[in-house]
């Protein structure tokens, strides 16, 4: 280790605060950048292993805190401003990605209950009933239809339907656009205990 | 040598971070690791970019982070956690083949890494002026970056309106 920090020993040697210069001296860059490594290893290991989504997350922010110790201590190294610019632009991304990670996070934990990716896995055959759908106020998917085709019979009837499914209003949707089974089917109200697929047209 | 004792606290925070089950206790350990590399910025002389460090990663990120763990009060969700020795395993194996792969890069790289640097004025003025002159593209494109995350976040968070 001496043998490597010799050349920023030097010039410390010859001024009177020797201590003070010494502690605060430049590390070698290969030590700092196996220290990047170490942590992008660490941050890797969580997200490999951990099953907790915000832990998860956790990790990643590890992992971009070494990609940032390796760029600042190469831009050290070369003299260079540029690479302490794209630290910025680095936190800018991890902020980005950890505001909209955690409004995902918030979303499952509303419709499941919990933060564990294990118990995310089994979308496909699993029925959790009819999942919230988010829409606009007065703006059902099918009224776009509606409009296309100058159809405003039912105008009514489609501002009580928001507790339908995205898949069943897509169903109706379609159908309003090929002209045929027009007012029946958004009259009709089915409850959570068909898990979305109780419809008729 | 303060690089070394920063270095030492910053890798065993993120150790303990990514294995305490707590999400809370993982995110105060993030937030020392954040600080210890704030005090490896100050050795490496990137003063301003360890002051961001501390002001936007322990005084923003984290504290997003810290809302939404006590928000959704995880205590009951961690306990009910299943071990999986595999996937605990694989995580081992897969982080310890990066480690031994980039620190072989690392040692058998041909590049000096232990030469002199020259001086670098590496204030707040001369990366603001990087910044502005250079980088003005990628700055006004991370704005817009940063405005999809906050109508992406809003949009996901929100309730149903009607």
């Amino acid at each position: 280790m001496s043998a490597a920090l010799a050349p920023f020993l030097a010039p410390a040697l010859a001024d009177p605060c020797v201590a003070a210069q010494t502690l605060a001296a430049l590390p070698a860059l290969d030590h700092v950048v196996l220290l990047s490594v170490a942590l992008f290893a660490v941050g890797l290991l969580g997200v490999m292993s951990r099953r907790n989504i915000l832990v998860m997350l956790l990790s990643v922010e590890i992992m971009l805190n070494a990609a940032n110790l390796a760029l600042v201590a190469f831009s050290r190294m070369h003299a260079n401003l540029d690479g302490q610019v794209f630290v910025f632009f680095t936190m800018t991304v991890a902020a980005a990605e950890v505001a909209v990670g955690l409004a995902i996070v918030i979303a499952l934990y509303r419709l499941r209950r919990t933060t564990d990716v294990g118990e995310t896995t089994e979308l496909h055959d699993v029925d959790y009933g009819p999942v919230p759908v988010l829409k606009l106020e007065g703006e059902a998917p099918a009224h776009a239809h509606d409009a296309l085709h100058g159809d405003t019979a039912h105008d009514d009837t489609a501002h009580d339907d928001t507790a339908h499914d995205d898949a069943h209003d897509d169903v109706h949707a379609h159908e309003a656009a090929h002209g045929q089974a027009h007012g029946q089917a958004h009259g009709q109200d089915h409850d959570e205990g068909h898990g979305g697929h109780g419809g008729t047209a | 040598m303060f690089f070394y004792l920063f270095a030492l606290v910053s890798l065993v925070a993120a150790a303990l971070a990514v294995t305490r089950k707590n999400a809370v206790a993982a995110a105060m350990w993030l937030v020392l690791m954040f600080f210890g590399l704030a005090g490896i910025y100050v050795v490496l002389e990137a003063y301003f970019v360890a002051a961001v460090q501390i002001l936007v990663y322990a005084g923003a990120i984290m504290v997003l982070f810290l809302f939404v763990i006590m928000l959704l009060d995880l205590r009951t969700e961690e306990l009910e956690q299943r071990p999986m020795p595999r996937l605990r395993a694989l995580g081992v194996l897969g982080a310890a083949a990066f480690l031994g792969t980039a620190v072989f890069a690392v040692l058998a790289s041909k590049t000096a890494l232990d030469v002199a640097p020259p001086e670098l004025e590496a204030g707040a003025g001369a990366i603001g002026e990087a910044l502005f002159n250079r980088w003005i593209l990628a700055f006004e494109v991370t704005s817009f970056l940063l405005l999809g995350a906050i109508l992406g976040a809003v949009v996901l968070t929100k309730k149903k309106l009607s």
